[in-house]
């Protein structure tokens, strides 16, 4: 029906003149040409042309001394020694990546992003030595399937530089 | 929200109350969104952050409709006026548009947030060539969808008159290039071996968005030639409405990234452009607020929003920058209730400033004909004579 209304709006209003009119396309060919002519031009000085992009530098796996991370299903504890936590002021990511890709973002995984400033840690002590200090993270109730872990910095606010990175997958 | 007692009146001569909301939302939630992710907000606050999309979105199809108004009318003449109504439709439009772009090109070129680079590797921003059928690269950012913007004006009145040349009418050729502007994208998208597009790498592109501004087209001709149904949109606008804040969910919960299928993709940037553009009627139904303090503030953002839009980055990176220099980054940058109102604030005055000095004075001369210019001499030559 919409197909018919939409033919037959066309043919009356066509049928009244059908007076095909030279200089008008001929205005119309010169401006198009104009335009073929500068996307060509763009196109042969490089413009969208897939360069090789150089090897990103990949994010150390190496944890910060003094900490171990341990990954279950159900959160992600940090044990610092010593308590000193100087040294990991930086902003710490984890992003949950959840079996049902629905329940992500819009990036694909659910981030999680904290301070260990802001945590208030368990705290361990040895007979020998400085204890140490553990940080729990739990997880949203919900089938995850992998897990990463780091730290970032964001210089002059341009997200983001990544310390380190340590990835787990749960589903293996 | 609507007021059919007002459907279809515009309330002022020059301004629609209810297009400038339309505007000011559109252009809120861009700075909204960009302002998210250019600080260090709450975790839960970061995930609105994809809500500028649609801004961008909304501002397609509303500049279909206002251009499109423009346009149909416009093109009535255009089988006697032949070429020169076609060049003085874009005139007109690069007059209001291009200055402002150039003015920021030029400023992205030292003070661009990936970088200063050089004129030399950037020029063909300046013919919009950035982002035609291929990915754009970080350098000016928010000049993809001013590109969109162009080439929708260069090319729609073009195919249009070239319709009208063959001998259609106004109307025939207006709804086969609205047809065109709206299918070609959407198969483009799904077929066009350009290169691997992501959904990401698709909104960028202008082949790919033409389509937003095509409905928007769209809604401008019911409400020229089809007020009824124009009418019955702006009535039902709850329908339009339901839809596209089922769309924003499901794109908040990864519905266009994690989508299996091109088609499936390509079908939601259509239904995206579709429900923004049948709330248009919805929009330009509203009628003023009580409160005239919402009413300054609404037209005043509308009539600044191009320079809100290409400005606020820039603003952004004035703020960050100072407090980097005074050392007050960690102090203020942070803590989202003292960033924020500087970001708003910064943005408002600079939009003010180049809107004043870079996007009036080129409005004005816009509007000078040959009579006034003839006027201007000819005082001219009075004041010269000390008359």
């Amino acid at each position: 029906m919409l197909v018919l209304w939409y033919a037959k709006v066309i043919s009356d209003d066509w049928a009244v003149r059908v007076k095909v009119d030279l200089k008008i396309l001929s205005g119309v060919l010169f401006f198009a040409l104009i335009a073929i002519g500068v996307l060509s031009f763009a196109r042969w000085t490089g413009v969208g042309k897939v360069v090789e992009l150089p090897v990103p530098v990949e994010p150390t796996v190496v944890l910060p001394q003094g900490v171990d991370v341990a990954v279950t299903s159900a959160g992600v504890t940090l044990e610092v020694q010593a308590c000193d936590i100087e040294k990991l002021g930086d902003e710490f990511f984890l992003h949950l990546y959840p079996a049902n890709a629905a329940s992500a973002g819009p990036e694909g995984f659910i981030n999680q992003q904290f301070n260990l400033k802001a945590l208030t840690p368990v705290q361990t002590k040895k007979q020998e030595g400085p204890g140490s200090c553990h940080y729990r993270i739990e997880f949203a109730p919900m089938a995850i399937t992998r897990v990463a872990l780091g730290q970032f910095r964001a210089p002059e606010g341009r997200c983001c530089d990544i310390l380190w990175t340590k990835e787990v997958k749960l589903d293996e | 929200m609507n007021n059919p007692q007002a459907t279809g009146a515009v309330q002022n001569v020059h301004r629609s109350f209810g297009l400038d909301v339309c505007r000011t939302i559109a252009c809120l939630l861009v700075v909204f969104g960009h302002m998210l992710g250019h600080s260090a907000p709450h975790p839960v606050l970061a995930g609105f952050a994809f809500l500028a999309t649609f801004g961008v979105d909304l501002f397609f199809c509303l500049s279909g409709f206002l251009i499109g108004r423009i346009l149909l009318k416009e093109a009535a003449h255009w089988r006697e006026q032949k070429i020169a109504g076609l060049t003085e439709f874009w005139y007109r439009r690069w007059m209001r548009t291009l200055p402002l772009y150039i003015f920021f090109f030029f400023v992205s070129l030292r003070f661009d947030w990936a970088g200063a680079t050089t004129f030399a590797e950037q020029f063909h921003y300046l013919v919009f060539a950035q982002n035609f059928a291929w990915s754009m690269t970080d350098f000016y950012r928010l000049s993809w969808s001013l590109a969109v913007e162009e080439w929708f004006y260069y090319t729609f009145p073009l195919v249009m008159l070239l319709m009208i040349g063959l001998g259609a009418g106004v109307k025939s050729a207006a709804a086969i290039v609205i047809l065109v502007f709206i299918v070609a994208p959407f198969l483009a998208r799904i077929g066009l071996p350009i290169q691997s597009v992501r959904y990401d790498d698709a909104r960028y592109v202008v082949l790919y968005r033409l389509d937003a501004i095509g409905f928007g087209v769209l809604i401008a001709y019911l409400y020229t030639w089809h007020r009824p149904i124009f009418e019955c949109l702006a009535k039902f606008w709850y329908v339009p409405f339901t839809f596209a804040v089922g769309l924003i969910v499901l794109t908040r919960q990864g519905m266009p990234w994690t989508a299996g299928s091109k088609l499936e993709q390509s079908l939601f940037f259509t239904w995206s452009a579709i429900f923004f553009a049948t709330l248009i009627p919805a929009f330009f139904s509203l009628s003023a607020s009580r409160l005239n303090i919402v009413n300054r503030f609404v037209k005043y953002t509308s009539l600044i929003s191009y320079s809100i839009y290409l400005g606020h980055i820039f603003a952004f990176i004035l703020v960050i920058n100072v407090l980097n220099r005074y050392g007050l980054h960690e102090r203020i940058y942070d803590n989202p209730w003292l960033a924020y109102p500087i970001f708003i604030v910064c943005v408002y005055a600079l939009a003010h400033l180049t809107y004043t000095f870079v996007e009036k004075p080129f409005l004005r001369l816009r509007d000078v004909n040959s009579l006034s210019v003839f006027k201007f001499f000819k005082s001219l030559q009075r004041f010269g004579a000390g008359k």
